[in-house]
Parts: structure tokens; sequence; C-alpha cells
């Protein structure tokens, strides 16, 4: 089930009740049936696959802390395998076997094609986390069996993340959760602010990069520009907007989840838009990929060939192809050569007079590493290597050739649809920068009519300007692909 | 005080979107007065004022023209039809449109019989009745699920007009008025007929239960509300053959009806002229239609010995035949 689906509201209109009316020594088995009803609206098969999870990552954790046989890592190292092993068969079997038959010149013809279970990516990490945690001692292994199915099914996040740390969500579940008016109104309202940025921000903004992705040749290179920094705003408000809902719903339920962004593009260097965006997947890797490749602790080469290894590891967590990893072996790259050239930029700022706290240059930074950015997006939403490459190759023709003109009117839009974007966009950009200001915002779910009539604005705002309708896929989020 | 304000807060804001949403969904549907399912254009007819309420598919609204029934007969006619209706759909219109009048007869056209279960325009059909529960039934009893969002939900179907709707179209929605045909569609263009021929169907056996099923049902209902149903088969120049059309005449009058007929039976009484009556095989143009409606007209009078209420507005009425008069196949050009 998605949350923009029509069987959503159902469907949580009825959880609610029941979570919150019948008595609380069922509350857990509720959300527990809810996670499963959630995910298995999809495929039911693929509940199997959640239950599989759960069960083996529970009992290896056991087995590890009472020393089952005498080989106590021997279990964790059995239940990493297992979850990552299941997101390898699903996502990347026939990635590897092709790539490798064409590195032998030899015929694959065998491709699996396999379903790819939404979210596999999510929970089969949220599972080894708590492997890797109960193995370095952060967390003990789980006894209560509910809780822990609860944790890895938690529905909310279970499609599309925050990724779940089982050392913050278990002690959540000591006790029940009371109904506490002002926070399901703070979850309802952070629900609907990622509604309206997704169904009518990111969804419209879809409608232009589509357009042009289609059919790249037959659009000038200032449009192809465009639409490539359409994709980066495209991307952030879909997957942000997925997590408030995600974070929404959670809190409705009684639940903190970790943010997964903070104005991420709202930053003056490639470095610090990886601690802002994504966040949960970026902690993920530095915790259990990059700390224990030595991190930052190290020669600088090697530091360098951490961030690599990790970037490489992110792209191939995003997709089973190589235009993954040119993304992520850019982004890593882009930090890579930051670090490099960091003395002989701030020598020629010094040089240049410009005071590193200066707003002109903090802007330009941000501009700079918008652009960088936007670039390796291109890489993402190609494709395919190739296809990239074509595209950022006609970006830079514009260095030569010009923009070639701008003909708005072709991007699949209609003027008035253009006018509701560019104030809508206005909108969520300048929470951004609020956000980025670190000003608190009014507490308004403790005022009845203010919360109302800004819940009913969001509302008429998807109603109205929303991208729903027959032909629409609620499936569509850009990380349900992962 | 704080509960009871909250509670206040949230049926308004509730009452606000609901209210705005649809008046909004009804502001957003595309102007309809032709065409069939032009219920706005109906319930703009004053109570209780139509003789004769004619139903079926759009082989009624092209066929009929009310104000000739009306100039010939004092009979008043409307055509509540609607595009590609199936018989069940057919159903919740008589129900619907019997809200507001109380006609001495109901005329359904029946080529629907034939029609699948689903057609394409349950949209349309659905979309532009009135908010009754004939409505709701209708949408889950005759509606594909996946149309069932934007009939419940109107905005569903029509919020991204919002980007291309202009003023005018929106006064217009705000303000319909009676409709000078009386729920007729205007065809002026036409094309040359040779042979009658026969039809070919898609639909199943079980399509053809299911549309007899709901004849019954329309039946019943008439019986119990004092109406004479008369169902008929207009004239065509594609037509079930004879096999179907024996069933049928057998599985109709089996049924508590005042009367069924098919005009092909009569249609060189009609005074056709094949090469300038025709929109198409199915479908009267304007010239057509109007000598059809004169010859159904004498029916109703003559074989029917149906009487005009008299509960007119001969005004409105006079209006309607005046208009109708100047109508040709010149008209549309």
């Amino acid at each position: 089930m998605s949350y923009t689906s029509l069987s959503f509201p159902v469907f949580i209109a009825a959880f609610f009740l029941l979570y919150y009316l019948l008595p609380k020594k069922y509350q857990k088995w509720v959300l527990l049936a809810g996670n499963y009803v959630f995910y298995m609206w999809w495929r039911p098969a693929f509940g199997a696959l959640i239950l599989a999870g759960t069960l083996i990552s529970y009992w290896v954790a056991l087995a590890y802390s009472k020393g089952a046989l005498g080989r106590k890592k021997l279990w964790i190292t059995l239940g990493v395998c297992y979850n990552l092993g299941v997101l390898f068969v699903f996502k990347y079997l026939d990635f590897f076997c092709s790539t490798f038959a064409r590195v032998l010149g030899l015929n694959y013809g065998h491709e699996l094609t396999l379903l790819l279970p939404v979210g596999i990516s999510f929970f089969t990490f949220s599972a080894a986390g708590y492997l890797f945690d109960v193995c370095k001692g952060k967390i003990e292994a789980e006894k209560n069996f509910l809780d822990f199915s609860v944790f890895v099914s938690f529905f909310p996040t279970i499609m599309a993340g925050p990724i779940g740390y089982a050392r913050n969500f278990l002690p959540q579940l000591d006790g029940t959760k009371a109904f506490d008016l002002a926070r399901v109104k703070r979850g309802i309202l952070r629900f609907a602010w990622g509604m309206v940025k997704k169904m009518v921000v990111a969804d419209t903004i879809a409608v232009i990069v589509n357009t042009v992705y289609a059919d790249a040749a037959n659009f000038s290179n200032g449009l192809i520009l465009l639409a490539a920094a359409a994709y980066s705003m495209q991307i952030y408000f879909d997957f942000s907007a997925y997590s408030d809902m995600a974070i929404g719903t959670a809190q409705a339920l009684g639940f903190s989840v970790m943010e997964n962004f903070d104005a991420p593009y709202l930053v003056a260097s490639v470095k610090d838009f990886w601690k802002k965006w994504h966040i949960s997947l970026t902690s993920w890797l530095r915790e259990y990929i990059y700390f224990p490749l030595g991190g930052s602790r190290c020669k600088k080469w090697r530091t360098y060939f951490n961030v690599m290894v990790v970037f490489a590891v992110s792209g191939l967590w995003h997709g089973a192809a190589f235009s993954f990893v040119v993304w992520g072996l850019l982004n890593g790259a882009y930090q890579v050569i930051g670090e490099i050239t960091l003395p002989a930029r701030k020598k020629l700022r010094a040089a240049l007079r410009v005071r590193e706290s200066s707003r002109v240059l903090w802007l330009w930074r941000c501009a700079v590493t918008f652009a960088l950015v936007t670039i390796a997006w291109v890489f993402f939403r190609a494709g395919s290597v190739a296809q990239g490459l074509y595209l950022v190759k006609r970006i830079l023709t514009i260095l030569t050739d010009g923009f070639g003109g701008f003909a708005l009117g072709t991007l699949g839009l209609l003027k008035r649809q253009t006018i509701m974007l560019a104030l809508y966009t206005a909108v969520f950009v300048a929470a951004d920068i609020f956000q980025a200001a670190r000003k608190s915002l009014p507490a308004l779910e403790e005022t009845d009519f203010a919360y109302w009539g800004v819940i009913l604005v969001l509302a008429l705002s998807v109603v109205f300007f929303g991208v729903y309708g027959r032909g629409f896929n609620p499936q569509d989020f850009v990380y349900f692909k992962f | 005080m704080k509960k009871a304000r909250e509670f206040l807060a949230f049926f308004l804001a509730a009452a606000l979107f609901v209210s705005i949403s649809y008046f909004a969904g009804g502001i957003l549907m595309p102007h309809r007065v032709d065409y069939g399912s032009t219920w706005h254009s109906y319930l703009k007819e004053d109570k209780d004022t139509i003789d004769v309420l004619v139903f079926g598919s759009s082989i009624a609204y092209c066929d009929v023209v009310p104000a000739v029934i009306w100039k010939n007969t004092g009979v008043t006619a409307y055509v509540m039809s609607g595009p590609e209706q199936t018989l069940p759909m057919t159903y919740y219109y008589v129900r619907e449109a019997c809200r507001t009048q109380s006609p001495e007869a109901i005329f359904i056209e029946v080529s629907g019989i034939y029609f699948t279960r689903y057609e394409d325009y349950t949209k349309v059909n659905i979309g532009y009745m009135p908010w009754t529960a004939n409505r709701i039934e209708a949408t889950f009893d005759t509606a594909e699920k996946g149309e069932r969002p934007g009939l419940l939900f109107p905005m569903y179907n029509y919020h991204g007009r919002v980007f291309e709707i202009g003023s005018g179209e929106i006064e217009s929605n705000l303000n319909y008025t009676a409709d000078t045909l009386a729920g007729y569609t205007l065809l002026t263009e036409h094309k040359a007929m040779s042979q009658t021929q026969y039809r070919d169907y898609s639909s199943s056996k079980s399509d053809y239960d299911r549309n007899m099923q709901y004849v019954g049902k329309i039946a019943q209902y008439c019986q119990d509300k004092g109406i004479r149903l008369y169902l008929y088969l207009a004239p065509a120049k594609e037509v079930p053959d004879p096999e179907r059309l024996k069933k049928l005449k057998s599985d109709l009058l089996s049924l508590p009806i005042a009367g069924y007929v098919n005009f092909n039976d009569t249609i060189g009484d009609i005074g056709f002229d094949d090469s300038t009556d025709w929109y198409d095989t199915l479908h009267l143009n304007v010239s057509g239609a109007k000598k059809f409606s004169a010859y159904l007209a004498d029916y109703l009078t003559d074989t029917l010995a149906l009487k005009p209420g008299g509960r007119a507005d001969t005004a409105l009425w006079r209006q309607r035949a005046d208009y109708a008069a100047g109508l040709s196949p010149d008209s549309g050009s």
C-alpha cells in the first residue's frame, strides 16, 4: 500500500481506531497486524519475505548472545548473509550475472527478472544494522519476538525509510501508547505537508522531467539543463515528502523516527550535502561500512579510498545498474577532490580577500554544490551511463553553443500549472530556508482553528492541484524502486 | 471548552473541505447540454409538466425531437437518455427522472439490451446525475470499480481542468437553463444509406440477461407507479437478426409492460429519404429525427391514445416548437 493510494485513508482510519480503542494489551498485536496488512496489500506473498527475515534475524541474534555451539560470530555472519543475500538475489543477481557474462564474452540468456519487493533495500538494511549492533554490543539481542517483529515490519517506514535503527526503535516499544491529541495532530500536519510536497510539487515537476528525459534529442541544451535541475528538485521533494509522511504517521502512532532530510540543497559543499540528504542511509553506511574500513582515522589516500567505497556501495544500493554506480562514484569523487583542493581554494579566497563568512561566498558555494549534485543526478535519472553522458555533454555544450532557446510550452505543463508550481515550490523552499536557519516553528498543534485551517488549506491544495486520478500510479515514489 | 473548540474546528474544516470540493467538482465538469445525460437542464423543467419521458442510449436522444411531438399533439415529452447507456443505468435514470416528473408514459429505446456490462460512457452517464440515492446505487451497481472514485468524488476526475477552464465555462456551469431541445441532440450531417443490414454484437448471454433483468425492474417500477411503459426499437439501418428479434420480443412481452414496438417493421410508413435522413446506420440526422418524431406523435395519440396532460408551460413549448421548426441539416453549418 502506498500513502497516496485510495485504500490508505480507509486503512489508516480503521487502524487508528483499533490501535487506540482496543485494550492496550493488544496494541502491539494490532500494530503488527497493521504492518503486515500494509505491506502485503501490494503482493501478499512478499509478507513471507519479511517474516523469514524477522525469524532468522531474531534467532541468530539470540544464538549469538547465548554463544550457541561456541561460535558466536558465525550466527551474526549467517544473519547478515541471509539479509544481504535476499537483497542480492532479488536486486542484483541478474545484474551481476549479465555483467560477468558480458566480461567473459558469453551470452547470458537466463534472466530471472524477479519482481523487486518494495522496500527490500530498507528492511534488509534495518535487520542487518540490528545484527551489527548486537555484534558490537551496542544493543542486546531482543528477547521479545513480538517487539522485534514490529521493528522489522514497522509500516510507516518499511516501503522507503527512513531506515530504522533497532537501538532507537525497540526502547520505544516499552509500555503502551496512549492517545495524545497534540502528538497526533503534529503527525497529521507533517503527513499533510508531505502529501502536498509529493502530489502537488514533485509529481508536477515530474511532468517536465519525464517529457525531456523521454526525448532529450528534441530539446534544446537550455531545456535539458532545466530538466536536470528540475530532477534535482523532483527527487528531493518526492523522497523528503515520503519521509515526511512516514515520520508523521509514526508520530501519530506515538513513535519517533529519525529525520531523513535537513534542507540538503542549502549547503556549501557536497560533503555537507551528504550530511543532510537521506540521513538514515548515510548514517548506516558510515557506521557499518565507512568506520569499519577505518573511516578518516587513517592515511589520507586510505580515507579517500574509504569514501569512494562507501559511495560506490551507496550507488549500488540505489539500483543494479552502472549508472547508479557512476552517480555514487561522482559523489565520492566530488568529496575527495573537495578535500584535496581545499587548501588551494582557501588560499585563493584569501588572495581575493573574500571572507569565509561572506554571504555571497556561501551563495556561490551553494550554487556550485547544487550544480555538481545535479550533474550526478543526471546519471541517476538517465537509466544508462551512455544516456547520462549524452545529457551531460549537451549541458556542457551550453558553454560553446548557448542555451538554444527556452520553449517552456513544450515541457508538458499548462501556463496556470507552471505558475502554481512556482508558487508552491517557493513555499517549500522558504520552509527549507526557515529550517536551515534553525528557527523553531510555532506549535500549531496547540491551536484549534488555526491548525485545522492549515490542514484544510493543505488538503484543498492536494485536491485542486495534486497529480492524481485515473492513470495515476500511487506506487510511483522515486525511492519505491530501490 | 477546549475539547468543544477542537471538535468545532475539526467539523468546520471537514464541512468546508467537502463543500468546496464538491462545489468545485461540479463547476469543473465540462458543460453538458447535449449528447445525453443532460441532468442539469432536465432539472430546470417545471415539476410534473412532462407527459412522456424517453430513455435509452444515443439512439433515443438523436432520434426523438420532443418539440415536434408537442406541436403535433400537445403531448409534452423529454428525452433523458445517456450515451451507450445500458439497461441497468436506464433503471436508475427512470427512478431519478420520476423524482421531479410524473409522466403518463415512459418510452425506452431498447437497443441497449445488446450492450456489454460496461460501455464507454459510465463517467458521463452517472457523473451528471444529481446527488441522490439513485446516483450512489448506480455507481456501485453499474460502474466499473476504477470509475467509482471519480463518480463519488468528482474532483478525482476533473481537478486537472482547474488549469484550463475559462471564466465563460464557469459561468455557464453555474447557470444551466431549461433545454430548448428538451433532451434532443441535433445532428446535421448526413450519410446516404443503402440496404439494411444485420448488426454484430459483442455482448454475452449474461450481459443480455442482466440487461433484461433490469428491464424487468423498470417494468415493475412503472407498474407500481402507474406509469405506462412502452419499449421500442428505433428505425435503423443496422438491426438485430430475426432470431434475436424473436427472442427479444418474446422476453419483453413476458414482462408487465404496456407495449413493445419495433419501428423497423413500419419504417416504410415513416417516409425516410435514405439519401438525406441518416447520420449513420444507427442514428437519424435532424430531418430524419423530425420525420420519426412526427410519426411517433401520431402513434402516441392514434394508437396509444395518449392525451396531453395540460400541465405544460405553453410559452416555453411554443418557443421550443418554433426553434425546432427552424432546424434543418443546414443548421450545423
